[in-house]
């Protein structure tokens, strides 16, 4: 090998950043996990043996609806705060960072809240097959929705600490969008 | 990190918490070896009890009823879960990846090192489920609802939640490493090397990686389900409470059959690195291969209901599912003859790493052939769950799982320790392990034509199964397990003391083209002292005109 026509890799620009590239790969998992879900729902729901709510319950609808407007809302708000980023605005990154972390909290507050009285009102996951699926499938997303505040933590102890690198945030944007998007889906789905 | 920085490491970070791939692929090696000892021993015991029914088993005792039942799950689980995939991908990948295609590491090391750990804890879980009350899972490697769902049913309340937390565990580790392989490939590639100068093992890893991360979600999700149902009585399984126990059946063939290929094209791949090594000529239709591996895993999705012909599914499903899976001949058969054909005319050597690469092709052509009769409906519901289908797939598995990973372990030996395995040694091994091999499965078809159905403990309680000549047969694949079994001693003897014995390998023992054959052996922290860049494709051999009959991709002219 003759050194003097080593080209050195820094010159192979990759397409996109690794860690933007990884967390594309991962969202494709969740995307076929939330697909999974879906669909045994959909395959149990057509089965129906015993599908209708018990007796004195009523799923929260209007407010989850509007729960739903507060998740798209902390969405939009890490695209702003990404945006402000990239422009090297770092002080309103950081706000829109913050308001995107508080409406992500404010969200599943919400659903924990609405889980405790639905519990109260008696739908139990093991006595009946829609509450298994609906707390299965709540469940998860609420799961991903602190996995997401962990993270969107995370950039923001960054930025504050001047360590966050734009393809860090740009695949924390990715991973809460997938949250955020998916959220209307499941909502639908079994709320109506 | 600086090159002195990689140099000055405590044992415990070099070798236990190392970051470097290298490290990382042996230890995935390692515990994939020791596991498939473990494996190999269970099937021992099992087919000790096929054969003689009721005798103690020397090195175990008695097989109770529950015993075989638990040990033919664990063989199963461990010998895919914890042996074909660690090796294969994982091993393999780790080792090959950053060496081939020229670069200092993975793009996340750490990623990398948390997959071990994960992978690691998976192993001990699924180790302990032998130690609870009650024992280890015994429902099967696909773990079927209700016997896997109810622990009235398994008698195995703790060792059904262990195996599956095991189980569940190990896809997260494959997971965080499938993203570094991906994102390793696309982003770290050496300067000049195009899409279509990667070697193939690269190409088919990644392959093979995305077909994974495409379909373990719904196996996680039905996991998560079966866990609930273990735990709470939930009931997404049990038609009881509403739910479908036919659900999990696809939510775990969807990722169950993709699985195949998952294993088979890391196969492939070590054979396509082989075979133009030691035919000393340039590999047959590299974008051929490419694009029938792609259109295997594509069409590997839409595979799976042909496992449920018997489920009781829709008949007209069934005929989609018939028209798919013989339709996946196609590729595959497609690349076995394009891989025939980069030997015809070559200069054959027909060292231990060629011959396991070539037996490779031969019994993996036949488990493809006696496929087509389980993938055609009609046929598979007389086939469904007896000993046909079992050798069937252990003619598949057993290709891809032993004899390409033996063929990448004689062929990269070398590079991983820097000293040579002994060929003689090698070739009692090989010759000790192929003729065994058929000895085991070849009767197993005939006997399950016969009908031997695949779950049944004793055939002593079915006379029309326990006449002598199905009983001969069965002895002769017992017998020929415990010799396939003792002509491991060889490998395992061959494999130690060429660590510190064997003849040195220097660079590039086989004088092969691809990157990792131009560094060190075994290679130091960071790979190369300067990092290579290419000029050419990886399979330039005999190429007319060159005084030396191969041409390292490094080199610029």
């Amino acid at each position: 090998m003759s050194t003097a026509s080593v080209v050195m890799p820094t010159s192979r620009r990759p397409a996109l950043p690794n860690a933007v590239l990884g967390m594309l790969i991962f969202i494709a998992t969740e995307v076929m996990f939330f697909t999974a879900l879906i669909s045994a729902f959909l395959v149990i729901r057509r089965e129906r043996v015993t599908w209708a709510l018990p007796a004195g319950i009523q799923l929260p609808v209007l407010t989850t609806g509007l729960n739903t407007l507060v998740l798209i809302a902390s969405g939009a708000f890490l695209l702003w705060a990404g945006r402000e980023f990239a422009r090297h605005r770092t002080s309103s990154a950081q706000s829109w960072l913050l308001r995107s972390f508080l409406f992500g909290g404010v969200f599943v507050g919400v659903q924990g809240y609405e889980w405790l009285q639905l519990g109260k009102f008696g739908l139990s996951a093991t006595e009946h097959i829609f509450g298994a699926l609906f707390f299965l499938i709540i469940g998860s997303h609420a799961l991903h929705v602190l996995a997401g505040l962990v993270g969107l933590g995370m950039m923001y102890w960054k930025l504050r600490r001047n360590t966050l690198r734009l393809p860090n945030l740009r695949a924390m944007q990715m991973y809460w969008s997938l949250v955020v998007l998916i959220w209307p889906i499941l909502y639908t789905l079994v709320y109506f | 990190m600086s090159h002195a920085e990689h140099a000055h490491q405590s044992i415990w970070q070099k070798y236990i918490f190392s970051t470097d791939h290298k490290v990382i692929g042996l230890q995935y090696l390692f515990t994939g070896m020791f596991m498939a000892l473990l494996g190999g021993f269970f099937s021992y015991a099992f087919r000790m009890q096929m054969a003689f029914p009721g005798k103690d088993v020397p090195l175990w005792g008695l097989v109770t009823a529950g015993e075989y039942n638990a040990l033919i799950t664990n063989h199963g689980t461990i010998m895919i879960f914890w042996v074909a995939m660690p090796v294969l991908i994982a091993a393999l990948g780790n080792f090959l990846i950053p060496l081939m295609i020229g670069c200092d590491d993975m793009v996340f090391p750490r990623i990398n090192r948390l997959s071990f750990q994960i992978f690691f804890l998976s192993a001990v879980v699924l180790l302990a489920s032998f130690f609870v009350p009650g024992g280890a899972f015994a429902g099967a490697w696909t773990a079927y609802p209700p016997l896997s769902s109810n622990p009235d049913y398994s008698l195995t309340p703790l060792g059904s939640v262990l195996w599956l937390i095991a189980v569940a565990l190990e896809f997260v580790a494959f997971l965080l490493g499938g993203i570094n392989f991906i994102t390793t490939m696309m982003n770290a590639r050496a300067p000049g090397m195009k899409m279509y100068d990667i070697p193939i093992l690269v190409w088919m890893i990644v392959i093979a990686s995305i077909v994974f991360m495409a379909s373990v979600g719904p196996l996680v999700a039905g996991a998560v389900m079966l866990l609930f149902d273990q735990l709470f009585a939930v009931g997404f399984y049990n038609p009881a409470k509403g739910g479908d126990p036919i659900l999990w059946q696809h939510l775990f063939w969807f990722f169950g059959h993709p699985e195949v290929y998952v294993v088979l094209l890391p196969a492939m791949g070590i054979v396509a690195e082989i075979l133009p090594v030691f035919a000393r000529k340039k590999l047959f239709g590299y974008k051929t291969i490419l694009y029938t591996a792609i259109a295997t895993g594509t069409l590997s999705m839409f595979v799976w209901a042909h496992h449920q012909f018997v489920a009781g599914i829709d008949p007209r499903m069934a005929n989609v599912f018939t028209i798919t899976t013989v339709l996946i001949s196609i590729p595959i058969a497609e690349m076995v003859f394009v891989y025939i054909a980069t030997l015809y005319k070559g200069s054959i050597e027909f060292s231990s790493a060629m011959l396991f690469a070539l037996s490779f092709l031969v019994t993996f052509l036949l488990g493809g052939v006696t496929g087509i009769f389980l993938g055609a409906s009609a046929s598979d519901i007389y086939f469904h769950d007896t000993y046909f289908v079992l050798a069937h797939f252990h003619f598949t598995f057993v290709p891809i799982a032993i004899l390409a990973v033996f063929a990448g372990i004689y062929y990269w030996y070398p590079k991983m320790f820097g000293r040579m395995m002994n060929e003689t040694l090698g070739k009692i091994h090989f010759w000790g392990t192929i003729i065994t091999f058929h000895l085991i499965f070849l009767p197993l078809f005939y006997t399950g034509a016969a009908g031997d159905h695949r779950r049944i403990y004793n055939y002593d309680n079915f006379p029309d199964l326990a006449k002598p000549y199905m009983n001969d047969l069965r002895i002769i694949a017992t017998i020929a397990l415990i010799f396939m079994l003792l002509f491991q001693i060889p490998f395992l003897y061959n494999f130690v003391v060429s660590w510190k014995k064997g003849a040195k390998a220097g660079k590039n023992p086989w004088n092969a083209n691809t990157l990792e054959w131009t560094t060190e052996s075994p290679p130091p922290h960071g790979n190369w002292k300067e990092l290579p860049s290419v000029y050419r494709g990886p399979y330039e051999y005999s190429v007319p005109g060159r005084a030396s009959d191969f041409w390292p991709q490094n080199e610029k002219a």
